[in-house]
């Protein structure tokens, strides 16, 4: 059963609040410095950014928010929410591609 | 507040005599974190729809996105990302300071916190008030005279970042009210839901900015 | 055995400590079952508003030709009826009111889990409502755009928009703030034992509502900013001299107004699944099925918002998506139904009030629903959209089914909301009386409709006459109906006989205590192990007194 106490504390320690800033600072140099190394097209610089992004929202949601340590219902609200927001994101992308394209479904 | 006579839990027992907890709706940690992350979902939905638009016109105006995103500072736009890193850190490290009962250091990190953001609002102000200085804000003559793509850019911009910079201001003025709690007692080592609820509001801020940042300063 | 503890009429909880004046002990009560009567007393206010309105528009259409209002106050007298009745009315309608009142009843709860911020939301209601209002008497007056907002007429006109887009912001804030609630509470708060598949159905279906209000509304609610800031600063997102896209308004729109009727919807159906194993005397039927279609709805719903926007230029192929997805949607709504009537089918039906309400509702939303599946379909749809085909269809599903339900559960709970009981025979002919006004109502409009009668028209071409003066005949007929209802409730709660704790041998546990319920709502929380509707050879299994007794004082 639930238990309602304040103290059930996950065991959280400064030490694991450094490593994941020391990791978000190195992805966010990355971040940086991407334009620099190499030059790519845009579609390239946003899968290159976003999969950077997304790995540090990764770490942001798991460590800083504590989902790593939390109970399982969190964690399904979380991925409920991601795939809801990929599947408006696919049907919004399916109708601005198919938009553009005269006659798109019966074109002969 | 009400209720507060039963300081013990209220037990219920089953057909085996086994005791269960009814849960104090008053002094619920669970329940309040769970409030709190349904309420960052809402956050979550708002700036999922922003970005949805710029997704959408980034698709049909690519070049002029492209052209406008070269524009932006990012020297200002990079430090103020690795200002809202720290600040991030110095709001988890208060947390962990207040949980080990060491109050003051978690106020001074909490102070460390609101001076950061306030150093992210001065710069943005830069930012934005070089923009302004030259002409480009949303209904601007000199805006209007440039691409379709470019007005929508920095329309967007002006929403988007100015949406986030009122999320910064707002969490500037809560966590003034969590040292004032903290001051008066109402936060302590063992009920540190609020201060909790807070670092996660203040990781969603970061959040957002971590998708930001790259998309309107680094696409060209 | 009951009533030795006061009601919650008598004594409450407030935010700000104890005040003498009555009525600040109501408006900063935090008790749930204040709070959900303060919206209960608002949100009818309101709705007698809305009626006139319709009442109005349906006046001015009687014949054809201008009688006695102009076009321009047609459109904002159109406006009006739609922003009131789907922000102020029907959004916050079953859930804030009955939800408040029964979630934490049905639960075992001794509230909800925040009582201050469900106080809050009361006021932000207020304050939306308030400045709707206001816009009606400043400036070029309300706003005269449709309760859709679609630019780019909302960013031109002159009327005050800006108003009615804050407006309908704060009060998705609120209705966000009631969700938010809900889930806490459902997840923390049941009793113990009591696991999700124990839980009665009215709450499963407020937990579905709950998860669409707090993920949809975020959406439109920045789209309405956007709007704002649009009109204000001229960002240029939805403005096409500016390269915007007013389609893509129309999608963020959708993407929330769409769930929200099934937001209205569901907690709707939770009532009539309530309402039917009572009136019936056995278990529900499908008791799981029931619960999961609901969130099933909830969760397909959430992707068909395309099908408004058949005519609005969205792409060929996402039409044939969303069109497919529309029709699924129908799977668990029939579901649903086909468990009511498989409830009902051999039950010895105890066709009291609320029950005459629910059979009605099977009928009125039977068919709107399946006019739905016609205009979900994309050929018929191109035809028929916008037309008063699509107006009576929403009519049929919102009104005959929505609002239908919510009078049942208004008749099933009167007696534990005040304690006293309606005279049933006027309740019942006052129900006949809007069942037969309703249909004559909007009938005629389907009809109307395929014939080729848009909506939101001012005036209208000779042939459509007959089926213009059958509606408004109906719409007086409705009114009528709808006073005689209010009344009937009205003489029951003023001078109606004590119902006392479980009128209608009801199983749920917010009939195991007095009515009207006492301040804590319970004395001694049950442990909940069993099925909520359990029923044996006609009689509730179990009567349980869970009242607050004089020798344990709760505060």
């Amino acid at each position: 059963m639930n238990t309602n106490s304040n103290q059930e504390s996950h065991p959280i320690n400064a030490s694991v609040y450094y490593n994941v800033f020391f990791l978000l600072i190195g992805l966010t140099v990355l971040t940086l410095l991407q334009p620099v190394i190499i030059n790519l097209d845009l579609g390239s610089t946003l899968i290159v950014q976003l999969g950077i992004a997304f790995t540090k929202a990764f770490f942001i949601v798991a460590y800083y928010m504590h989902i790593k340590s939390s109970s399982p219902l969190f964690k399904k609200l979380i991925y409920t929410t991601v795939v809801l927001w990929f599947v408006l994101y696919g049907l919004m992308a399916i109708d601005t591609y198919y938009r553009y394209t005269p006659n798109d479904l019966f074109n002969n | 507040m009400s209720n507060a006579s039963s300081t013990e839990p209220e037990i219920v027992y089953d057909k085996q005599g086994n005791p269960h907890e009814v849960i104090d709706f008053n002094n619920d940690y669970e329940g309040a974190k769970l409030g709190f992350w349904l309420f960052i979902f809402t956050e979550i939905m708002i700036f999922g729809a922003m970005f949805l638009v710029f997704g959408f016109y980034l698709f049909q105006f690519s070049p002029d996105f492209i052209a406008a995103s070269e524009g932006l500072n990012r020297v200002l736009g990079g430090t103020n990302t690795f200002i809202l890193l720290l600040s991030a850190l110095s709001m988890g490290l208060s947390l962990v300071k207040l949980r080990n009962g060491k109050i003051d250091e978690s106020k001074k990190f909490i102070w460390i916190t609101i001076i950061l953001a306030t150093i992210f609002l001065t710069i943005k102000y830069f930012e934005w008030s070089h923009e302004i200085h030259i002409g480009i804000y949303p209904g601007s003559p000199t805006l209007d005279a440039l691409s379709d793509g470019t007005k929508l850019f920095f329309g967007l911009y002006f929403t988007m970042t100015g949406l986030h910079g009122l999320h910064i201001i707002i969490g500037i003025g809560v966590m003034f009210w969590v040292l004032a709690l903290i001051n008066s007692g109402k936060i302590t080592s063992t009920n540190f839901v609020v201060l909790e609820n807070t670092a996660l509001y203040w990781d969603l801020v970061h959040l957002v900015w971590v998708f930001v940042f790259p998309l309107f300063y680094l696409i060209y | 055995m009951s009533n030795v503890h006061k009601s919650f009429y008598d004594e409450t909880h407030t935010v700000f400590g104890h005040h003498k004046n009555k009525i600040l002990q109501w408006i900063f009560s935090i008790d749930h079952k204040r709070i959900a009567l303060l919206y209960l007393f608002v949100m009818f206010a309101f709705f007698a508003v809305a009626v006139s309105t319709a009442l109005v528009m349906r006046l001015e259409l009687f014949s054809p030709g201008q009688d006695f209002i102009d076009p321009d106050t047609y459109n904002q007298a159109f406006t009006l009826h739609g922003v009131i009745m789907i922000f102020l009315f029907i959004i916050p309608g079953i859930p804030a009111v009955l939800g408040n009142f029964l979630l934490p009843l049905q639960l075992g709860a001794r509230d909800v889990s925040f009582p201050k911020i469900n106080l809050l939301s009361w006021w932000l209601y207020m304050l939306g409502a308030l400045l709707a209002v206001t816009s009606l008497f400043i400036g070029d007056g309300f706003a005269d755009t449709g309760w859709t907002f679609y630019a780019p007429y909302s960013i031109k006109t002159d009327t005050n928009v800006i108003w009615a887009l804050s407006a309908a912001f704060i009060l998705g804030f609120a209705s966000i703030l009631t969700g938010i609630n809900f889930v806490v509470t459902i997840h923390r708060l049941r009793a113990p034992g009591m696991g999700f598949f124990k839980m009665p159905l009215f709450v499963w279906s407020l937990y579905a509502t709950s998860w669409i209000q707090i993920l949809a509304t975020p959406v439109v609610g920045i789209s309405l900013i956007m709007v704002i800031l649009e009109r204000t600063f001229g960002i240029g997102i939805f403005d096409p001299t500016k390269g915007g896209d007013p389609v893509l308004l129309e999608h963020m729109f959708w993407i929330y107004s769409h769930p929200a009727v099934y937001l209205m919807i569901l907690p709707a159906f939770g009532i009539a699944s309530e309402i039917v194993p009572t009136f019936c005397r056995k278990p529900i039927f499908g008791y799981h099925a029931i619960a999961i279609s609901s969130a099933m709805i909830a969760g397909v719903g959430y992707l068909v918002w395309g099908h408004h926007m058949y005519t609005s230029g969205e792409s060929e192929m996402i039409k044939l998506i969303f069109s497919a997805l529309t029709f699924f949607v129908a799977v668990p709504t029939g579901v649903k139904f086909f468990d009511w009537i498989a409830t009902m089918y051999k039950a010895s039906i105890d066709f009291k009030t609320p029950m005459l309400w629910t059979v009605g509702t099977f009928i009125t939303f039977i068919i709107g629903g399946l006019t739905g599946l016609i205009v979900a379909s994309v050929g018929v749809d191109i035809y028929l959209h916008d037309t008063y085909f699509v107006v009576a269809h929403f009519h049929y599903a919102i009104l005959g089914g929505v609002v239908f339900l919510m009078f049942a559960g208004m008749h099933y709970w009167f007696p534990k909301i005040t304690g006293k009981m309606y005279n049933e025979k006027h309740a019942a002919r006052a129900f006949y009386t809007i069942f037969i006004g309703f249909n004559l109502l909007w009938f005629p409009m389907f009809i109307a409709g395929m014939l080729g009668m848009p909506r939101r028209y001012f005036d209208y071409l000779p042939e459509f006459e007959i089926w213009h003066k059958l509606a408004t005949i109906g719409s007086w007929v409705f009114a009528l109906g709808l006073i005689y209802m209010f009344y009937t409730l009205y003489r029951g709660w003023r001078y109606g006989e004590l119902a006392g704790p479980n009128p209608w041998n009801a199983t749920t546990l917010e009939w195991q205590i007095p009515s009207p319920p006492q301040l804590p709502n319970f004395g001694e929380i049950p442990y909940v192990d069993y099925m909520p509707y359990e029923y044996k050879n006609g009689e509730p299994v179990r009567h349980l007194d869970l009242s607050v007794k004089e020798d344990k004082p709760h505060e």
